[in-house]
């Protein structure tokens, strides 16, 4: 009878199995946080701005916290894939993940979001802004942001402006515009993406777009015409352009980049993350990368950040509903 | 039957009944699924106008099919090869079930251990490998795609309860 | 010849040894991702990207963009040897290829596709150097209205691939429309087809649908077959094309890279687009247009032509506006934004090296990847060569880890399965798979274009007919259909019984 040479493929696979009970029983032992890598969730695809904010940032993490950060990619959904999977993870200061603002404050008007807005997460503290800022062709005949208005109340509904949606703050923002400024009515023009938008401004397609920073490298050569920021503060690249609080409309888009872990995260570890993070901050080489993003640096505590956003929410609970976008 | 067949003449079997009736039901459940999600006007189309376009044209198309399937079928006395007759049903089921239980498993189990566990399944059951063999092909298939992916590419693969 | 002293400085910034030596990790990558289905290039290029912050602008972009092409030789490798796509612009390959390969002609199929892609790019990046100004405007005065009826060509274009009923081609496109509606609504967010999944609100997703379709069901198909028999043809039919081989697809490969070419400059789908039209090109003016999808070299040579002109192609807008055409683009957008780089109109006064350092390598690129693939493909033939029942379980897996690496999401795991099983009982009823997944890619954008141009024209669809592509668009439309039956009555004056055949 022939002998079967069971002996090694089993002799293998028991060995195989104790190696990965071995290596499981270590990570039972509790040790002081943090002991091993972290994992920093983006909801948008690597090369993206979002990801290379958050790229810049986990290098000085990695020397300030001495463990690796090591960012995850989860796009879709206008990052509420990842804000889903954040939420749903363990709070134990080792998945955190970047949520943007307006995942809180207006998308849930929108649609269904994967996560409670006031309860999911905990947060550690602003990065950035996303900003958002109005933009025609140079060769427009509207020099100033008042002078765009003036002529859009004149033909109501025939100048379109361009931006990706849906649910997006700019879209929210423009409608909150439109409800202040009596008699003026914008053709919305939604894309799929911020590079969409712009490109169907410089096409001629559009008359203006209204976008997060996809502009800055034709404002840069000449070929867009800042008009507007929508943001609270001006940029200080373009001190000249207004923002609309400056130009008196009581409105403001904003999109605060922020970072959160889930709900439930130990304060200390929290207060340790914050002051991480303000420290990456600093770094001279993030500093340099935020400037090659042309993205706002704003720095926030977690816990001001989180009473801004409920603001907010509350806010648009009852205006967005008014704004009359939710429904086509 | 011939002025309909022109442009569109196909190789009708009696198969197209089944298979036009399947499609016609998906594309009629589609078309209530598009007019609740709201039609708009043509010049404002809401969000279930186009699908409903689609789906109508589909509808239209396989019921177009089905008749045509019963018309031509009296006419063709062609022998008709049953559509599944080299299908070997078991088969089929065990390699959808083991794929399926793949992903049921996977994040319970680890990548290793399930697919240590789907390539012994699928060789043993159903290319009826000896056992010697299949373990042996299941370990090598493993440590490679071990190696290739987790290894060196850093694609990040469940480890399971094992740890692995 | 200022271009020329411009190229010339292009290939001393190339053949610095340091950039040689990035090109050829870019492609060494790009191709074992590409062969890999299901990780495109977009999963290496991230994986990567971190590493590209220690090296020069130059490099980082050189390999990046060595990555982003030699995917594209490797998509067609697994096109080919298994009928899984590597990518969308790929799928069309899968319909000769593959039965190339059954038939033993595996070498000759990579061959011709290797050769023809290098050609392709090579007249491509002639094209870049020279066109790329007035290209890339030309490209920006495409908006909604005009990619509206370009995806409606391409809809009329994709029926004609069917090799079987043209009828039932147009169905499976239509069911791919359908299946390209699930998930949010641009416009309003509103969830469609969803079930309540909050997975299916990005849609269903090309990876698990393709591998689905393609992969698993061919696998499913093939296991009915005796165990014993065989699914690839053991005697190889030489490894290199041969000279008739050469001489059938010669036009095949210069018509498709002007395709590729022109359609891949155009932001999203390009390529896609341009393989399927390479391939019904070919199919339309064959002296034997019922033998595509059997295994005619044409049908491999034109498709793979097109995309991989339509992949240079779409540095265009990327390099001389700051656009990036689709997501690998757009991550190399970002590699150079790292750098503090601006990728736009002012990129080749700022930074000449990197523009025509890019250029150069693009060649340097290719040549290496012809270099490469051609020695592999012995190779591939001899993967072929085990038996299936050992080889499909290695297969399955690619596939599962594949459509996993995508997301990390076990959903997409049972997508794909189910994906499987439809393309199973779709086969079985004579249906194929290739109309709707291609249907797939181009449904999103002519329904999101299709409504933006409406609401650009507050509901009036004049709007189609004002501007010059959209009106040309239509007309060629009008024109192919009238072509198409016009053919038709043809065919049945000259041979009566002609409605018995099925093919178009």
């Amino acid at each position: 009878m022939r002998r079967k040479p069971f002996l090694k493929p089993l002799a293998c696979t028991v060995l195989f199995l104790a190696l990965g009970l071995g290596g499981s029983i270590s990570s039972l032992y509790g040790e002081e946080w943090p002991s091993k890598p972290i994992q920093i969730v983006v909801g948008y695809s690597a090369g993206g701005t979002s990801d290379l904010v958050t790229r810049g940032l986990a290098e000085p993490l990695k020397k300030i916290l001495k463990v690796p950060v090591v960012v995850e990619n989860k796009p879709g959904g206008a990052s509420l894939i990842a804000s889903g999977y954040l939420a749903k993870a363990k709070p134990d200061g080792y998945t955190l993940g970047q949520v943007a603002g307006n995942s809180i404050t207006e998308r849930p008007f929108f649609m269904q979001v994967p996560f409670d807005p006031v309860k999911a997460f905990s947060f550690i503290c602003q990065v950035f802004d996303y900003g958002a800022g109005f933009v025609v062709k140079s060769d427009a005949p509207w020099k100033t942001f008042p002078e765009f208005v003036e002529a859009a109340k004149k033909q109501p509904g025939k100048l379109s402006v361009s931006m990706s949606g849906p649910g997006s703050y700019l879209q929210v923002g423009i409608a909150k515009l439109e409800r202040k400024v009596p008699g003026l009515k914008l053709k919305v023009v939604p894309f799929k993406g911020g590079v969409d938008a712009v490109t169907a401004l410089l096409g001629g397609h559009v008359d203006s777009c209204f976008q997060s920073q996809e502009w800055r490298p034709f404002v840069e050569s000449g070929k867009l015409r800042l008009l507007a920021i929508g943001g609270r503060e001006r940029l200080k690249d373009y001190p000249q352009v207004p923002t609309w609080l400056d130009l008196g409309y009581g409105v403001f888009a904003e999109a605060p980049g922020a970072y959160a872990a889930p709900a439930g995260l130990p304060g200390n570890i929290r207060d340790k993350l914050e002051q991480a993070f303000k420290a990456a901050m600093g770094d001279p080489k993030f500093k340099a990368t935020m400037k090659s993003l042309s993205l706002v640096e704003v720095y926030k505590p977690g816990k001001e950040l989180y009473e801004d956003l409920m603001k907010m929410y509350e806010e648009n609970k009852t205006t967005i509903p008014q704004l009359g976008i939710t429904e086509q | 039957m011939a002025w309909m067949g022109k442009p569109f003449a196909g190789q009708m079997k009696n198969s197209d009944f089944f298979s036009g009736l399947f499609f016609s039901l998906v594309s009629m459940a589609s078309c209530i699924l598009a007019v609740q999600l709201g039609l708009g006007k043509i010049q404002k189309p809401g969000s279930g106008l186009i699908p409903f376009g689609t789906a109508a044209l589909l509808s239209l198309m396989s019921i177009g099919m089905v008749f045509r399937s019963l018309l031509t079928a009296k006419k063709k006395e062609e022998p008709q090869k049953k559509v599944f007759q080299s299908t070997r049903w078991k088969t089929l089921t065990l390699v959808i079930g083991a794929l399926t239980g793949y992903g049921v498993f996977l994040n319970f189990l680890g990548f290793t251990v399930i697919t240590f566990l789907l390539m012994t399944f699928l060789l043993r059951v159903i290319s009826k490998q000896p056992w010697w063999r299949t373990l042996v092909t299941s370990m090598l298939i493993v440590l490679g795609a071990y190696f290739i992916f987790v290894f060196w590419l850093d694609c990040p693969f469940p480890k399971g309860i094992v740890g692995i | 010849m200022e271009t020329l002293q411009n190229l010339i400085f292009g290939f001393q910034v190339t053949l610095q040894p340091i950039n040689l030596f990035y090109c050829l990790i870019g492609v060494l990558i790009g191709t074992l991702i590409g062969v890999l289905p299901g990780i495109g290039p977009v999963g290496a290029m991230s994986l990567l990207l971190p590493a590209t912050f220690h090296v020069s602008p130059v490099g980082a972009v050189i390999m990046l963009s060595g990555i982003y092409y030699g995917a594209q030789y490797g998509g067609s490798t697994t096109s080919i040897l298994v009928n899984i796509p590597g990518e969308a612009s790929s799928v069309v390959t899968c319909l000769d290829g593959y039965q190339m390969a059954r038939q033993g002609r595996a070498g000759p199929a990579l061959g011709i596709a290797a050769f023809g892609s290098f050609i392709a790019a090579t007249l491509a990046i002639i094209g870049l150097i020279f066109m790329a100004s007035p290209l890339s405007n030309g490209a920006l005065g495409f908006g909604p209205p005009e990619y509206c009826t370009l995806m409606c060509v391409g809809l009329v274009v994709l029926t004609f691939l069917a090799q079987g009923s043209m009828y039932k081609g147009l169905m499976m496109a239509l069911f791919g429309l359908l299946i390209s509606y699930i998930g949010l609504d641009l416009f309003n967010a509103k969830p469609r087809f969803t079930f309540g999944a909050q997975e299916l609100q990005e849609g269903v997703g090309i990876v698990p649908l393709v591998m689905g379709l393609f992969g698993i069901s061919e696998i499913l198909l093939n296991l009915e077959q005796p165990l014993r028999r065989e699914i690839y043809k053991a005697k190889i039919k030489g490894l290199f094309p041969t000279f008739q081989d050469w001489m059938d697809a010669k036009g095949a490969i210069l018509r498709g890279s002007l395709v590729g070419f022109f359609l891949g400059i155009l932001p999203g789908g390009g390529a896609v687009l341009a393989s399927f039209a390479s391939y019904a090109i070919e199919k339309k003016f064959s002296k034997y247009p019922e033998k595509f999808g059997t295994g005619v070299i044409e049908g491999v040579a034109a498709p793979e032509a097109a995309n991989n002109a339509a992949a240079q192609a779409s540095f265009i807008p990327l390099l001389s506006l700051g656009i990036p055409p689709n997501v690998v683009m757009a991550l190399l957008f970002g590699g150079l934004l790292i750098h503090g780089i601006q990728p736009g109109p002012l990129l080749i006064q700022k930074h000449p090296d990197l523009f025509w350092g890019v250029v150069a390598s693009m060649y340097v690129g290719n040549m290496m990847l012809l270099a490469l693939n051609l020695p592999l493909i012995g190779m591939w033939v001899r993967v072929l060569k085990i038996p299936y029942h050992l080889l499909f379980p290695l297969i399955l897996l690619l596939c599962i880890i594949g459509v996993y690496s995508v997301n990390n999401s076990t959903f997409d795991i049972y997508l794909m399965v189910l994906f499987g099983v439809i393309g199973y009982f779709m086969q079985k009823f004579d249906f194929e798979p290739a109309p709707l997944a291609l249907a797939y890619v181009l449904g999103p954008m002519l329904e999101v274009s299709l409504r933006q141009s409406l609401i650009m024209s507050e509901g009036s669809f004049l709007i189609f007919i004002h501007r010059p592509i959209p009106l040309v668009s239509l007309l060629l439309i009008v024109g192919l259909l009238i072509a198409q039956i016009f053919s038709y009555w043809r065919k049945k004056r000259h041979v009566p019984g002609a409605s018995a055949l099925g093919t178009i």
